[in-house]
């Protein structure tokens, strides 16, 4: 089971939102990283079949996405923003979109049950969904998204709002369940990606500027992030200088995280120290050199 | 399985709850209960509106010894010139004309060139003078024509009861006092007379044609929906007094040939068209707009469901719901009837209603189902409503009370217990009429899965669509209004 997305282009009008994408996702839990508005939720939407390419194929699992019907039979899609009926409890809402996914009578009912218990939602089962806190939406999102056992699973942001220890939980069920199957997962935030998938897509402006493994992504930037810890007022001419990742206030000074091409000579002789980059200074890097490039 | 769910879906959404009330509102304020007192009139107990204006109780067998046996449909030339002129003189005197465009009342005002013209027709048509006619005398005009109680000697009014003896009686109103009416003839100096003779009741001095030449004329004077157009002319005073034989072949008819329910179930039918022919529109915008409203078009769009089954199904579903009630409305008629039954031996069709909604009410709820259910999902918009609204309000413009049926009807109108012969009359035009609304409702719900199936791949804009909608019709109402 693999997805193969060759030359895919999508436009809104005049506004062209995904350019020539060509992507390979094999199983395992693969990210898709980019900063919003960079094409991903419509390249989700083009994978889970409620949105049309302009250009462009896609294969899932070898069959070509206009299968719509048969595609439909291999995806489970959580969309970013998503509701149900306020007034349908949980299991009925299951229940109802198993029907819609053509699961049969007795088995739905199976499958229901099965589905609450992976995403740990059994207790609430008879709650009406207004009633569920944002976490336990997010997680009903999931166990919709596999009520028919899907081969793929399209999650678009689906720690948006989520606490801490909520997000720890989604991460390992779908790690869990990556096991033996494509999820595609889409954020904006770096550090989720880098805690559990193996391979990842850079998305800038519509293209895609990487793919490969997330430690190869992080290398991308070795070398280019320095830290340096300087007066408040220096503070302006160094992001006008530097592409800075990050500041942490220090009582009159600034300690200062940035990207440097190479070893930076600061005014003031302020000493600049090479740290080990994270996948968010490298996904900064990447995107900022694709700006540069693209002008 | 899937209609189950959005049938129950349906029914437990606020909307379908106003829809059942307003439904239940228009039912119990027309037809409920008719059935009972009709049963008990023919026991010999009170009389309904409907038996009054019919002329007796109509479940009850005319009797030989009877005072009335009721009225029948018949042009005579005579009664419709008298009455018509009637109606118009007093409109006249009142400078207010009654009017119903779309069914309703509107009252027409017409200034002192027209009026006119009116005094001119009246004149022509009595061979009266203006002052004459200011001044008639009593009984210059039958105090009933045909279904019609004339206003006449200072507004007096029916007051709807019945005398002992069998005739009607009436008590002076008063409320026409002091305004414009009829003055009573209290100076017999006043001579009446037209063509040379003395006339001291309506004689027209015109031929029937030219009488409805001239009513042509009222009626482009006050406009659409007036109550001299020759069908309404006919309608209020095409009536004549039936004989003991003809009482008795309508009541054997009623028995006989409708079974006695199946004339229940057509003005219970008459009733719940009017209301299921606008009504269903509303279930269906807030329904289809409902996924869009709360974000699950695309956890719905995703499924691997058919776009047909899911459109068919929940378009089934609505019509469904919008039949049920009346499906359960029609056993408070149909109980009495099958104790009515049980009680005289007269058998009765069980089924009639159920047949009748099926064949009569079905396809009038199904076409605007399909209507509003194509309009929403093609606009996203409640565009579907005011579409509805100017149907079913060209509809009613274009039907009477009962006939009226055309091949594109929406409602067909039958306000009266027994007129089988109507029906029979119009059979073919409401099987073609019937014929087609399904028709209609297939091509729309087909257009609707096309249209469901073009949102559902993303081939349509989505966002863009309603609001660049919204944008056309500002800018060009904007336009219409010389709105810069």
């Amino acid at each position: 089971m693999e997805i193969c997305v060759e030359h895919l282009t999508k436009a809104y009008g005049k506004r062209v939102v995904l350019k020539d994408i060509r992507l390979n996702i094999p199983v395992g839990l693969y990210g898709l990283l980019g900063e919003n508005g960079a094409g991903k939720t419509t390249l989700m939407r083009i994978l889970a079949t409620v949105s049309q390419p302009d250009a462009g194929t896609v294969t899932i699992g070898g069959i070509d996405l206009r299968k719509k019907k048969e595609i439909r039979r291999l995806i489970g899609y959580l969309p970013q923003e998503f509701s149900v009926y306020p007034n349908m409890t949980v299991a009925s809402a299951l229940d109802y979109l198993g029907i819609l996914s053509g699961i049969p009578g007795r088995e739905r009912k199976a499958r229901v049950l099965e589905a609450l218990y992976q995403v740990n939602l059994e207790q609430e089962r008879n709650k009406r969904f207004r009633n569920l806190s944002g976490g336990m939406k997010r997680r009903f999102g999931i166990a919709q998204a596999l009520l028919h056992r899907p081969k793929v699973l399209i999650v678009d942001e689906p720690t948006a709002g989520l606490d801490p220890e909520e997000r720890l939980r989604l991460y390992n069920l779908l790690a869990e369940l990556a096991r033996d199957r494509v999820i595609l997962l889409s954020t904006h935030i770096a550090a989720d990606i880098e805690a559990v998938c193996a391979k990842a897509a850079v998305l800038c402006q519509g293209s895609v500027i990487f793919q490969g493994d997330t430690g190869a992504l992080r290398q991308l930037a070795a070398g280019k992030v320095y830290r340096a810890t300087l007066p408040q007022s220096a503070l302006e001419q160094m992001k006008e200088n530097y592409r800075v990742i990050s500041v942490h206030q220090n009582g009159d000074s600034v300690s200062c995280r940035f990207l440097a091409e190479k070893t930076p000579k600061l005014s003031g002789e302020i000493p600049a120290d090479s740290c080990e980059p994270t996948l968010e200074d490298s996904c900064l890097y990447l995107i900022a050199s694709h700006r540069q490039e693209v002008g | 399985m899937l209609f189950a769910r959005e049938l129950k879906h349906v029914c437990a959404s606020a909307v379908y709850v106003v829809f059942l009330g307003f439904l239940l509102f228009g039912w119990k304020t027309n037809f409920c209960g008719v059935t009972q007192r009709e049963i008990s009139a023919a026991a010999g107990e009170e009389l309904t509106a409907d038996s009054l204006a019919a002329g007796g109780a109509f479940l009850k067998k005319p009797e030989k010894s009877d005072e009335s046996y009721g009225a029948r449909k018949k042009v005579v030339p005579e009664k419709i010139m008298c009455g018509g002129t009637d109606m118009l003189l007093l409109e006249y005197l009142k400078n207010s004309y009654a009017s119903y465009p779309f069914g309703y009342y509107k009252e027409v005002v017409l200034d002192d060139k027209e009026q006119e013209q009116v005094l001119e027709i009246i004149k022509e048509i009595t061979g009266l003078e203006e002052e004459q006619l200011s001044n008639l005398p009593d009984g210059y005009f039958p105090q009933v024509n045909g279904n019609i109680i004339h206003m006449g000697q200072d507004g007096a009014a029916f007051d709807g009861a019945l005398k002992e003896d069998g005739s009607l009686s009436f008590s002076a109103g008063g409320h026409l006092q002091g305004q414009a009416g009829y003055r009573s003839c209290s100076d017999e100096s006043l001579s009446f007379s037209a063509g040379g003779q003395e006339a001291v009741q309506f004689e027209a001095q015109v031929s029937y044609e030219r009488f409805l030449e001239l009513m042509t004329k009222v009626e482009r004077l006050i406009g659409p929906g007036s109550n001299y157009s020759e069908e309404m002319l006919t309608e209020y005073y095409g009536q004549v007094e039936m004989t003991y034989e003809e009482a008795l072949a309508a009541y054997e008819e009623t028995i006989r040939e409708d079974q006695v329910s199946r004339a229940f179930a057509r003005l219970f039918c008459d009733y719940m068209g009017r209301m299921l022919g606008l009504y269903p529109a509303f279930v269906a915008v807030v329904f289809w707009r409902k996924d869009r409203r709360c974000h699950m078009q695309e956890l719905v769009g995703s499924r691997q469901t058919a776009t047909a089954r899911l459109v068919i199904t929940r378009y089934l579903a609505l019509t469904t719901a919008a039949l049920a009630p009346a499906m359960l409305l029609s056993f408070e008629s149909l109980l009495p009837l099958m104790r009515y039954s049980a009680e005289t031996g007269i058998a009765i069709d069980v089924f009639a209603f159920a047949k009748y909604i099926l064949w009569w009410l079905a396809p009038t709820a199904m076409a605007v189902m399909a209507l509003a259910m194509f309009l929403t999902i093609l606009t996203r918009l409640s565009l579907a409503i005011p579409v509805a609204l100017v149907w079913w309000l060209a509809d009613s413009a274009a039907s009477g009370l009962s006939g009226n049926i055309g091949v594109f009807t929406l409602m067909i109108r039958h306000n009266l217990l027994g007129g089988r012969q109507i029906i029979e009359e119009n059979f073919t035009v409401i099987c073609l009429n019937r014929g087609l609304l399904i028709l209609v409702s297939c091509a729309l719900v087909g257009l609707s899965v096309m249209a469901y199936e073009r949102k559902r791949d993303g081939r349509t804009n989505s966002d863009a669509k309603p609001a660049e909608i919204k944008r056309k019709i500002y800018s060009w109402s904007q336009k219409r209004l010389g709105i810069h």
